[in-house]
């Protein structure tokens, strides 16, 4: 075991595509499932149930409404998610000083 | 990704997706970089005009139209921004708080003109007040927190004004200054920012 404790980092956002989508929503505050998608390059199902975890732990906000006939929907870092995040970046930090 | 594989790569990443993101949202500085220099040039015209006495500087008034026409710029952010979707809270807060300066300014030159009394010094501190408010917002907003010493760089230049009996030529320039350091360069920082 070393310093640094894995144990203590958010499990929800430590999956690979979890944090990438918290790290987009970061910057971008709001974005909606086509443009995580092609950003992130994701498929539809692997996006979808990333969100929904997402979700489930309050780090994201799903909306779901139309742009003209089209069904859309919109997901929002909530506050809880971007403390949860910069949770997780301090964490890092405590490895790597210059993130 | 295990704890165990987290390295600088995990890292970079990361910090690419959130300038990907700050992307997408728009705040990616062309906007302030260009108005803020155009305004520069156009405030440093109109001193040369004012002390050179080659232009007539009462009519020639190009810092209105400059400030106002960065304002206006302001609303294509948010549909550059927009794309397909109807919009960012980033982009949208950043369009609504330059709008609402720049509304406000609009509406006390015309009402100065209407009045007959237009009064520079009054424009100028309309003018910082109404800047340093809309990057203060921003930085709430887009969680920019540096974009907080812009707002208060504005502020002091309110204050500066609201200090003074009424403008005089080198005000121009100071103005023109103002606009480089606290418009053209927050820029510049949010263009640099999105390509590192």
């Amino acid at each position: 075991m070393t310093a640094f404790d894995y144990r203590a980092l958010d499990e929800v956002i430590h999956g690979r595509v979890r944090l990438a989508i918290m790290a987009f929503l970061t910057g971008a505050r709001q974005s909606d499932f086509t443009e995580l998608k092609t950003e992130l390059d994701l498929t539809d199902g692997n996006l979808a149930v990333q969100l929904r975890k997402l979700e489930e732990h309050g780090h994201v906000r799903i909306e779901k409404g139309y742009l003209g006939r089209r069904t859309r929907m919109t997901v929002t870092i909530t506050p809880e998610g971007d403390a949860a995040m910069a949770a997780y970046l301090a964490r890092l930090r405590t490895l790597f000083p210059d993130i | 990704m295990d704890a165990d594989r987290i390295d600088l790569e995990e890292a970079q990443l990361i910090r690419s997706l959130v300038e990907a993101g700050r992307r997408v949202a728009a705040l990616d500085g062309s906007h302030l970089l260009g108005w803020g220099l155009f305004a520069a040039l156009v405030l440093a015209l109109q001193y040369c005009a004012e002390v050179g006495d080659w232009m007539p500087s009462r009519v020639l008034w190009l810092w209105q139209p400059a400030a106002l026409a960065g304002f206006v710029l302001s609303m294509f952010v948010l549909r550059r921004g927009a794309g397909r979707r109807l919009g960012n809270p980033v982009s949208r807060a950043y369009t609504a708080a330059f709008f609402a300066a720049g509304a406000g300014l609009c509406i006390f030159m015309l009402a100065s003109t209407v009045a007959g009394l237009p009064d520079g010094r009054a424009a100028a501190m309309l003018l910082a007040g109404a800047m340093g408010g809309a990057f203060f917002v921003l930085a709430l907003t887009a969680r920019m927190g540096w974009m907080v010493w812009p707002a208060l760089g504005w502020w002091g230049l309110l204050g500066f004004y609201a200090a003074q009996s009424a403008m005089v030529p080198i005000d121009w320039l100071r103005l023109a200054a103002a606009c480089a350091l606290l418009l053209a360069l927050p820029g510049a920082i949010l263009l640099r920012e999105g390509r590192r």
